[in-house]
Parts: C-alpha cells; sequence; structure tokens
C-alpha cells in the first residue's frame, strides 16, 4: 500500500489517484454487471430445465389421462355392446306372456333365458378380470406372469417363458399391480409390432434392487427409439410405462444383445417396501 | 472499529488516519465480493437485482472502491490538493446514500 504513496510529486500524484480511482470503478462495476449477467444465465437455464421437466410430467399425466379414457371406453363398449344385448335377450325370454305359453315352451324360455345369464356372469367376469387379474390378487406377481405368459405360449403363435430367480417375499400389491401393468403393456407391444418367435422373462434381485429381463427375437426398440418416442406425441403405452415406472422411482432401459441378435428389455425398480406376506 | 479505537487510545492520532480506513476498505470490500458469490452459488431462482441487500452492497463496493485511491494517499495530501479531489467522495458519498435509500425502499415494499 505505502508503495503507492507517492510524495511530493504532484503529477504523478494526481495520475495514480486518477487511474486508480477510475480503475477501482471499473472494476467494481465489472464485477457487478458480470455477477448480474451471470446469474441471469444460470437462471434462464433453470428455468428452461424446469419448464422441460414440466412440459415432460404434463405429456406423461395427458398420456395416463387418455389411457384412463380408452380403458373406460373400452370397458363401457363392453358392457353395452356384449352384456346389454344378452340381459335385453333374457328379457324377452322372460316376458309377461311366459304365463300364458304352455309348459314344455315356459321350460324352453326359462332354459334359454338361464343359459343367456350365465353368458352374461362370465363376459362380466372376464371383464372384471381384465380389470384386476385375480392370480395377481391372490397369489402376486410371480403367478400372475406365468398365467398370463402361458396364456400367450397355448396361443400357439409364440414361444413365451419365464423364470423369477429370487422373489421369495411379495411385494406391496399395488406395487405387483404396477410392475404387472408394465410387463402386459410390454408383451403387448412385442406381440403387437415385433414378429417375434419369444419372450424370455427373466426376475432377479441385486443390491435391494429388482430386475425384470425380457428378451425377444423379434423388431424392437433401443433407449434412443424408447426417448424418440416418449417425446413424440405419439407412444401413448410408452409413456404410460414411463410414468407407471416413475410411481415406483423405477427405471427401464432398452438395448440390443451383445450378439445383436435379440433385443432386451429391463425393468428396474428399487425394493424400498418388503413383503406383505410369503409366498 | 477496533483499529479506530487503537489509533485513537494507543497512538493519539486525531486526524484522519489512512492506513486505518484503507484496511477498513479491504475489510468490506472483501466481504461485499464474498456475499456476492455467495448470492451467486444460491439456488434460489430470483434476480440478484431484485433483493434489497444488493443495493446496499452495490452501494458500498462504489463509495470504497471510488474512495480507495483517495483513502491510500489521504495522508499525503496538502489543502489544496485535498479540495480539489474530495470531491470524488462528496459524489460516491451521495450516489451511496441514493443506493442505500434505494435497498430501504425496496426492503419495505417487500
Amino acid at each position: 500500500m505505502f508503495f503507492l504513496q507517492i510524495n511530493n510529486q504532484s503529477g504523478s500524484f494526481n495520475l495514480v489517484l486518477l487511474f486508480g480511482t477510475i480503475g477501482m470503478l471499473v472494476l467494481t462495476i465489472g464485477l457487478i454487471v458480470f455477477i448480474i449477467f451471470h446469474q441471469r444465465k444460470v437462471i434462464r437455464y433453470q428455468l428452461q430445465l424446469q419448464r422441460m421437466e414440466q412440459d415432460q410430467q404434463k405429456m406423461l399425466l395427458n398420456a395416463s389421462i387418455r389411457l384412463q379414457e380408452e380403458e373406460r371406453q373400452r370397458i363401457a363398449a363392453d358392457l353395452h355392446d356384449d352384456a346389454g344385448p344378452l340381459l335385453a335377450t333374457a328379457r324377452l325370454y322372460l316376458n309377461e306372456n311366459l304365463v300364458n305359453l304352455d309348459k314344455t315352451s315356459q321350460l324352453q324360455s326359462i332354459y334359454n333365458a338361464k343359459q343367456i345369464i350365465d353368458d352374461t356372469i362370465q363376459l362380466i367376469r372376464n371383464i372384471s378380470h381384465s380389470l384386476m387379474p385375480p392370480t395377481l390378487k391372490n397369489f402376486g406377481l410371480e403367478s400372475a406372469v406365468n398365467d398370463l405368459f402361458q396364456k400367450i405360449s397355448s396361443s400357439g403363435s409364440m414361444n413365451a417363458s419365464c423364470r423369477f430367480h429370487d422373489y421369495r417375499n411379495r411385494m406391496h400389491p399395488e406395487d405387483e399391480l404396477i410392475i404387472f401393468r408394465v410387463i402386459q403393456e410390454l408383451v403387448n407391444n412385442i406381440l403387437k409390432h415385433s414378429n417375434a418367435s419369444f419372450i424370455h422373462l427373466t426376475q432377479n434381485l441385486s443390491d435391494d434392487k429388482f430386475f425384470i429381463r425380457m428378451h425377444h427375437d423379434g423388431k424392437g426398440l433401443t433407449q434412443a427409439d424408447f426417448e424418440k418416442l416418449n417425446k413424440a406425441a405419439s407412444g401413448l403405452g410408452l409413456k404410460n410405462i414411463q410414468s407407471r415406472l416413475k410411481l415406483l422411482h423405477g427405471r427401464i432401459f432398452f438395448e440390443k444383445d451383445m450378439s445383436q441378435t435379440y433385443f432386451k428389455v429391463t425393468i428396474e425398480v428399487p425394493r424400498i417396501e418388503e413383503s406383505v406376506g410369503t409366498k | 472499529m477496533l483499529l479506530s479505537a487503537l489509533t485513537y487510545f494507543i497512538f493519539r492520532q486525531e486526524a484522519f488516519d489512512s492506513l486505518n480506513t484503507t484496511i477498513e476498505s479491504i475489510l468490506i470490500i472483501s466481504f461485499c465480493i464474498f456475499f456476492l458469490f455467495e448470492e451467486l452459488n444460491n439456488v434460489e431462482v430470483v434476480f440478484i437485482y431484485q433483493k434489497a441487500n444488493f443495493w446496499f452492497v452495490f452501494g458500498m463496493l462504489v463509495y470504497l472502491a471510488g474512495n480507495f485511491f483517495l483513502f491510500i494517499q489521504a495522508d499525503e495530501f496538502s489543502k489544496e490538493i485535498r479540495d480539489g479531489f474530495w470531491s470524488i467522495n462528496l459524489f460516491s458519498n451521495i450516489l451511496k446514500k441514493l443506493f442505500v435509500r434505494y435497498c430501504i425502499l425496496s426492503s419495505k415494499r417487500s
């Protein structure tokens, strides 16, 4: 500091003072301007990130609402087109004129009505099972997935197999339902789009994480395709998978096998809550 | 304050003390810069100039930066030179007071 003090040299003294003061002011204002602009840049970036996140959430919410509406429409259509006519026909057999008919016709009408009511019961049971599979509720994810894969295999169009390596303790029923729905959606996609000849599902536990891996030999997706479809307006099923897994803090990876022959889908879910009941 | 007290009671110096004031200025400038960088690292999404504290710090920085060399040289001033250059002090003091006034007003508003 003392070397800046210049004695008895008025000209130099003035210059040091003048340029020193101007320099300090320029430095200070420069620093403030830099901080303001830097902060504005950071805040804009943060806001942009927030906006993107909100858009993504909005898209997922829209997808789930649309899917819910589609499901409602499907149930409404099933009830209206199948159960409605069946019950109306049964009503026709059991109209007021029935008392005026002879005994044989009465019995025949009652028998027909009974048949139709049985069909309706079966139909409603099927609708209810498609909403909530009883196997899943009563016996857990492993049985429900086995059941699903057996049904696919028995149709003859595809060879489907599954193996649960480490599922001694059942997960929370709500989590099981979410995972089951994701598997259902993936299997549905494979059946619809991949032309695969087999699907194989394996389940593992590692580092407190629950893994489900599916292999198939058809036309599949890679992670890049998944992300692209996820951002597009279409791809409702994939968005639904994403939003369901988000509830479980889970992740999904699409990749091509090392051998480049199979496509692999991996679902990773942290095992937060342990079993409700052991199998 | 400590330095001023030392100067007054121990060194018995009653005139303007250049050394004290310069050290004070360096300290306050350092604190102001520290405050600004703390604000920069703050994750809050509020622009820095929307905060009342910022205007106080800005006023202090402008005042101290404007007067820093004046304080360093203060011991060497003759009466004429002091009269010539003391306007820098007056002007930066007015600016500081304006910014402090703005800080008080904006803190009352918020």
